[in-house]
């Protein structure tokens, strides 16, 4: 059944666009990630815009966050002070964020940056999971448990000066790095149209040492406040957000990812993280193959956006 | 580009003068299109009819029809990728003011209707289109251009905004003629005319003018207009949209 989008101005399967929120849903319900990943660049094969895709997929993300955080928090798993750290750096960031998409977007390098950061953060990424979760599969193997790691070892990041308690994770950091984390998840998930729950999770455990049970509610709560206030910079300035494409989204993303989280229960933690490593690795390389091989079409036609094209 | 536009526009007075005593009478089956949010493209006829009188010379040759339904003008950026350091990346660029539709139905194919001077000056068949031309620093220069144009042209083509219906119109004795033109769901809104041309032995005699708003209707326009003119209302909406769909999914799913 044909629908048309009154903001993309393009008509399409509701049936087709439904069932890629359902699957893009499964995937994140199933590997507990958000799956902007997944769906912009989908968006953008079937004929949406790049600028409408990105736009409304940061609304999407709101909406599947929004069920993640509500869970975590009744499980009391949320350090609300370190959130509130994040998302004020997540705002700055997504505020930069929208002003380079509108400027890459005149400039006509908008889809170039995309598939650059693309290529370089979920390769990046996902080649680490792969090569981390492969390793961690063999020790299993061998039933040798790896060194476990001392979570309270202090790096450099927690030698810089303006440091904060924050009591919830037992953590005293500096708030620099907090911030910075913050607002470079925040231009990142606005830029590409991602949550960038696949990246500021790693991070936190990595580089912040915030206690693993509760980094993911953590996470959700930054992702739900930065992509909120993103979907509206957006709608504001860009007026990009497609609410119909993203209705039939969400609702397909919600439903999906209960089927998801179901099978990702009964699969190992190593097991998960090789394939989400793997799936992240294939995006990236999807858009590396784009940017190298001679496309099919050199040329481009699109309606002139700003002063200069 | 000047130079041409006036050509052809000198062209156009000159060979629409002498216009015999044919009148041509034109009508459209609809003055609106509606595009609502099941839209998925709708036909648009175009009929009339060739009124002589007795004073009317007779034409050998016969009569020919050609009908063009253009859409607003926009200006366009066409891009062409070029490889820099391994990487294929928008390079070079040229904008055209070009009609963001373009569809044209005749009796017969384009060449047989008139030599290729009267059909640039009425605009018959997407090659002959009249597209200004902007390119980078703004320095006009016309050589390389009718590689852009070409892609322009051809993509316009592919996409479906831009149509070509030789032989379409159909006489329907020797005065009524009619012709039915699609209209795809990606048409782009906004004022369109319907032009109908009546040619005979290469010059064009009479033409007939009407205009066909094409407009998003309902549901489909007040989003489009909350969106383009309320952007915060808008965002807010589509926040506090976001935020009850999770928080709706979260409560029927509620797993623990």
């Amino acid at each position: 059944m044909l629908l048309y989008l009154p903001v993309a101005e393009w008509p399409v399967n509701m049936f087709v666009i439904f069932g890629l929120g359902g699957a893009v849903g499964f995937i994140s319900g199933m590997f507990g990630v958000g799956g902007g990943f997944l769906l912009t660049p989908l968006l953008v094969f079937s004929g949406i815009s790049p600028a409408v895709a990105v736009a409304t997929v940061s609304a999407q993300v709101v909406a599947s966050s929004t069920s993640g955080m509500l869970a975590y928090r009744r499980r009391k798993a949320i350090d609300w002070k370190l959130a509130l750290w994040l998302l004020s750096g997540g705002m700055i960031g997504s505020w930069i964020g929208v002003q380079v998409f509108a400027f890459l977007r005149t400039l006509g390098q908008l889809d170039l940056v995309i598939g650059l950061c693309y290529v370089v953060f979920l390769g990046f990424i996902g080649g680490f999971m792969v090569i981390e979760s492969v390793g961690a599969i063999f020790a299993a193997r061998r039933e040798t448990t790896p060194a476990p790691k001392k979570l309270r070892e202090h790096g450099w990041i927690h030698r810089l000066p303006f440091p904060v308690r924050f009591p919830r994770s037992r953590l005293v950091i500096s708030a620099l790095p907090v911030l910075v984390l913050g607002a470079g998840i925040g231009f990142l998930g606005t830029l590409l149209g991602i949550g960038g729950g696949f990246l500021i999770v790693p991070a936190m455990i990595y580089l912040l040492k915030v206690p693993a049970n509760i980094v993911v509610g953590t996470s959700l709560v930054q992702m739900v406040a930065t992509m909120s206030f993103a979907t509206f910079l957006q709608a504001v300035q860009n007026h990009t957000v497609d609410i119909v494409l993203g209705l039939l989204l969400m609702v397909g993303g919600v439903i999906g990812a209960q089927f998801g989280a179901q099978i990702g229960q009964r699969l190992r933690g190593e097991q998960l993280r090789a394939l989400l490593g793997l799936l992240i690795l294939s995006v990236g390389l999807r858009f590396a193959v784009d940017l190298v091989v001679t496309p099919a079409e050199r040329y481009t036609v699109s309606v002139q956006v700003g002063g200069t094209p | 580009m000047i130079r041409r536009v006036l050509a052809a526009l000198a062209l156009a007075v000159a060979t629409a003068l002498p216009a015999a005593a044919e009148t041509l009478i034109a009508a459209v089956s609809a003055h609106s299109v509606a595009i609502s949010s099941t839209f998925a493209g709708t036909d648009l006829t175009v009929y009339g009819s060739v009124e002589r009188d007795g004073t009317t010379v007779s034409r050998a040759s016969g009569y020919d029809i050609a009908v063009m339904l253009i859409g607003p003008r926009r200006t366009v950026v066409t891009r062409r990728k070029d490889r820099v350091v391994g990487l294929w990346v928008n390079r070079d660029w040229r904008t055209y003011d070009a009609p963001s539709f373009y569809a044209v139905a005749t009796t017969r194919p384009f060449a047989e209707i008139a030599p290729p001077q009267v059909l640039d000056a009425q605009q018959i068949g997407v090659a002959n289109l009249i597209l200004p031309e902007g390119i980078p620093g703004g320095v006009e220069v016309q050589a390389g251009a009718a590689e852009f144009r070409d892609a322009f042209l051809a993509l316009q083509q592919k996409n479906g905004l831009y149509a070509e219906y030789p032989s379409a119109v159909r006489f329907l004795g020797t005065s009524l003629f009619s012709v039915t033109l699609p209209i795809p769901a990606e048409v782009p809104v906004g004022r369109y005319t319907a032009r109908v041309v009546l040619l005979s032995d290469g010059s064009p005699l009479a033409e007939h003018v009407s205009m066909i708003e094409v407009a998003k209707s309902g549901f489909e326009q007040q989003v489009a207009d909350l969106a383009a003119h309320r952007g915060a209302i808008y965002g807010l909406v589509a926040v506090l949209i976001a935020l009850t769909t999770g928080w709706l999914g979260g409560v029927l799913f509620r797993r623990d």
